[in-house]
């Protein structure tokens, strides 16, 4: 199966405050597959906001190419196309609902693809099933929670039926709950089939991707599962990150000898290794 | 024995007193504080937590019950508010989001120079607290404050406050949307404060690997009341009512009660990755394998 | 009343839901009934047709069954500037009356080297007391409307009204966006207002009053909140663009226009009663 996403030796430059140029991409190449769910993660500045904004065409990289389902995204003709295909949520709860009431949001989307007022209320009344906020949908954004008005938000992207949701750093501004709310919601939609990309700096949520790309100044430099990744717990704190508290369990008891195979990251499977 | 520096007994306070969207947001609050402690406010969002600090520094008035902050009563109306702030600090969420003057080092110095001190005093004061929030004193205190990450912002604001020289320092959430390398920056800010300072902090916080690691006493908020309090470790124990309360744990404290569950000796009092690392490897060793 | 709660009493603004006949009304109606009213109350020179626009306005609040107290506390803001009109107004515009219409009072002063007069004429009376009560009337007419509408039910009814037009390219639904996104930040803005005001007073900032003449340091004192708040602002509205362009919006080009149910029989009444009293009133001749 074709990936859904390719991104093919991409670099992105922005004008720095002080004069010259930050490269905030070096040559990246990468893809989405079909239905996996991929972290991206890296600390403040490594460039994953910048790549999130090249996989739906809201920026389009100096040198290289992005390709959505084949469509490049270099022409802005298809700009429209490439958005349905991949929606994008993003980390400022409030700065993303533009209309007064929940339900009006959702629409927002099919309203602006010009579809008639039949299709979109079904659009509206699936997507506020799926994100669950069936009893939220007649409240203004500013009487919602952080974690309501992100799945309003998810729910705004869902109704324009996408096949990928790009999160860049949905979570970073929730409270746990928040957190729990917008991640539950996520993995029912991957397991509905849903292509998702999730953009974080919090280990503990890196362990519910199907795979994982480490990124550092602009360029990537580790990829693989969740486990195979926290595996390299130095190379992770050299580049600013860590791993989940479970794992360095796991290491500290490694260092005294006690080797735990497979390597635990999750909660439950420290708990099954010692056992 | 330690001078109680903040005493909260049965606190009231109502949002929109008076009107039709009254709602209240503490309904019988009791909060303690002692000289030179670490103290945690935890509870999940809605339970009250910003409204309670904001007290400590007479932001808000007790609508009911009393506040007594170094020694002065806010429910007394004549109480003025203004000379506490300068010796209670109050940090609020998302600080950055307060930063207006386009030079750090002035806008460091707001809050000093609102004191009528000396130049020379002023920039001392500057000086100290950019050094100890991890942004030195040269390399920043000409830079243009919009133009900085949101990390470095974060202690520029945290700075300011710390310039103000608090003997309290209340922090809302102050490691919230950090990455990690951001969250030790304050941690350590944080610890060399009540280590070398001495200074008496509080923070609400939800991250409760924070919790674990600075707070010695801690309060748990639920509608609008203190549902639980005590050292951290004893209250890190009540994982069902924790859970209850809809707060999480950190990783290694789940660990040790899901081990326990099972039957394994494991302390119930972990909360570090070091405690966990000691009691797992113990108890592994005294088994046979 | 805490130091920093009033942000929050904004009630121009606010949409408190109900089921009274106000509530019921269709937007659009509310809207065209709205103007007729504001007509009433302007056109007419009189005091008795004031009273009676008064009288209207407080039967129109009292059918919302919003507390009264509530709406009037709308007025509590302007209520120094009003104060402010009514005093100069009160004691110079009959100065400058050009109608001639009687003295009904007068004291030349000396203030230094000045001579000048407190004049009150018959019509200088007038228009200070009804500019002032036009005022309390507009405020209590738009606090009834946004209290008893919700901004998507104003701003789908403008777009509507607006639609005709769009043949002599005004920006209809354009507009209703910048009224509905305004709208929605609205209450946003204010508790960011309030946190911004109580983070700056824990740092020791002062907003107490300067003096009522002081404007410059007023305003440089309010730079620790004004600042942070523009800054936020073009913040949002940079991320806003980014959001509605990522959900493939473009403006009004490429959406369906509009569509509301019909007007009902309710609707037509509240316009045509609004009217007609308008009319009404404007066309008497009153004694005084």
């Amino acid at each position: 199966m074709t990936p859904l996403i390719t991104v093919d030796a991409v670099s992105v430059a922005y004008p720095a405050p002080g004069g010259g140029r930050v490269q905030a991409l070096k040559d990246i190449t990468m893809d989405v597959r079909r239905g996996e769910w991929l972290a991206i993660i890296g600390h403040n500045g490594s460039g994953k906001s910048t790549l999130a904004k090249c996989f739906n065409a809201l920026l389009v990289p100096g040198r290289g190419a992005v390709a959505v389902d084949g469509i490049s995204t270099r022409d802005p003709a298809n700009a429209r196309r490439i958005r349905q295909i991949v929606g994008m949520v993003f980390q400022h709860p409030d700065n993303q609902l533009v209309a007064t009431v929940v339900e009006e949001d959702v629409a927002f989307g099919p309203e602006n693809l010009g579809l008639d007022h039949e299709e979109i209320k079904r659009r509206v009344e699936e997507s506020i099933a799926a994100v669950d906020v069936a009893e939220l949908r007649l409240r203004p954004p500013h009487q919602l929670s952080g974690g309501q008005k992100q799945r309003v938000a998810i729910a705004g992207v869902l109704a324009m039926r996408p096949q990928c949701l790009v999160l860049d750093e949905a979570t970073a501004m929730l409270d746990p709950e928040g957190r729990r709310e917008v991640l539950d919601t996520v993995g029912r939609l991957h397991d509905g089939g849903t292509t998702v990309v999730s953009i974080t700096h919090f280990m503990s949520e890196v362990p519910l991707a199907d795979r994982v790309i480490v990124l550092n100044e602009g360029q990537i430099a580790l990829e693989g599962t969740p486990r195979e990744i926290f595996a390299h717990g130095d190379a992770l704190r050299q580049l600013e990150l860590d791993v989940p508290q479970v794992t360095q369990v796991a290491e500290a008891l490694a260092a005294r000898g006690r080797r735990l195979e497979p390597l635990p990251i999750t909660v439950h499977d420290l708990v099954e290794a010692l056992a | 024995m330690n001078e109680t520096l903040v005493e909260v007994k049965d606190l009231w306070h109502w949002y929109l007193r008076g009107t039709p969207l009254q709602t209240p947001a503490l309904l019988g609050a009791n909060f303690e504080l002692v000289r030179s402690e670490i103290a945690g406010i935890m509870g999940h969002t809605g339970s009250g937590k910003s409204t309670l600090i904001q007290h400590f520094n007479g932001l808000l008035r007790p609508h009911r019950g009393s506040v007594r902050v170094l020694g002065a009563d806010l429910g007394d109306a004549k109480t003025d508010p203004r000379p506490l702030r300068r010796r209670v600090g109050l940090l609020f969420q998302f600080p950055e989001t307060q930063l207006f003057d386009p030079t750090v080092g002035d806008e460091i110095a707001f809050g000093p120079r609102r004191l009528g001190l000396t130049r020379e005093e002023v920039r001392r004061r500057v000086r100290d607290a950019m050094e100890r929030s991890g942004i030195p004193f040269e390399a920043y205190k000409d830079r243009y404050t919009f133009g900085l990450s949101g990390g470095e912002q974060r202690m520029v604001a945290l700075a300011g406050v710390l310039a103000l020289e608090p003997e309290v320092l209340v922090l809302d959430e102050p490691t919230s949307g950090l990455d990690p390398r951001g969250r030790r920056k304050v941690l350590n800010t944080l610890r060399s404060l009540h280590d070398e300072v001495g200074t008496t902090l509080v923070f609400v916080s939800h991250n409760m690997e924070d919790v674990a690691e600075l707070v010695q006493r801690v309060w748990v908020l639920a509608g609008g009341k203190t549902v639980l309090q005590g050292p951290t470790r004893q209250v890190f124990t009540q994982v069902e009512r924790l859970r209850e309360l809809g707060l999480g744990l950190p990783q290694v404290t789940e660990v040790a009660h899901e081990l326990r569950a099972r039957g394994a000796p494991v302390r119930p009092d972990i909360i570090t990755v070091d405690e966990a690392a000691e009691a797992l490897w113990t108890s592994s060793t005294s088994r046979a394998v | 009343m805490d130091e920093f709660d009033f942000a929050r009493s904004v009630t121009v603004g606010q949409y408190i839901p109900g089921t009274s006949i106000v509530h019921r009304i269709d937007a659009r109606a509310k809207l065209i009934a709205f103007i007729g009213l504001l007509v009433a109350t302007i056109t007419q020179p009189s005091y008795i047709a004031n009273v009676i626009a008064i009288i209207a306005v407080v039967v129109i609040v009292r059918a919302s069954r919003i507390p009264i107290g509530y709406v009037l506390s709308g007025v509590r803001p302007v209520i120094p500037l009003l104060i402010l009109y009514l005093i100069f107004n009160f004691l110079f515009l009959g100065n400058y009356d050009p109608t001639g219409s009687a003295v009904l009072w007068r004291q030349p002063i000396d203030i230094g080297p000045y001579h000048i007069a407190f004049t009150v004429t018959d019509n200088s009376l007038r228009q200070t007391v009804q500019g002032v009560a036009r005022v309390i009337d507009l405020i209590l007419l738009a606090s009834v409307l946004t209290l008893t509408t919700t901004i998507t039910a104003t701003a789908k009814a403008v777009e509507w009204l607006l639609q005709p037009f769009r043949r002599i390219r005004v920006p209809g639904h354009e507009i209703a966006m910048v009224l509905a996104i305004a709208y929605r930040f609205m209450p946003t803005v204010a508790e960011e207002l309030e946190r911004l005001m109580k983070a700056q007073a824990s740092r020791g900032a002062d907003f107490g009053s300067p003096g009522a003449f002081r404007f410059v340091q007023r305003a440089r004192q309010l730079i620790p909140v004004t600042v942070p708040l523009f800054v936020s602002a073009f913040r949002r509205a940079e991320d806003l663009i980014i959001a509605m362009e990522a959900r493939c919006y473009v403006g009004g080009a490429g959406r369906a226009p509009v569509r509301l149910g019909p007007l009902n029989g309710l609707d037509w009444s509240a316009m045509a009663v609004a009217w007609a009293f308008a009319l009404a009133l404007s066309a008497t001749r009153f004694p005084i």
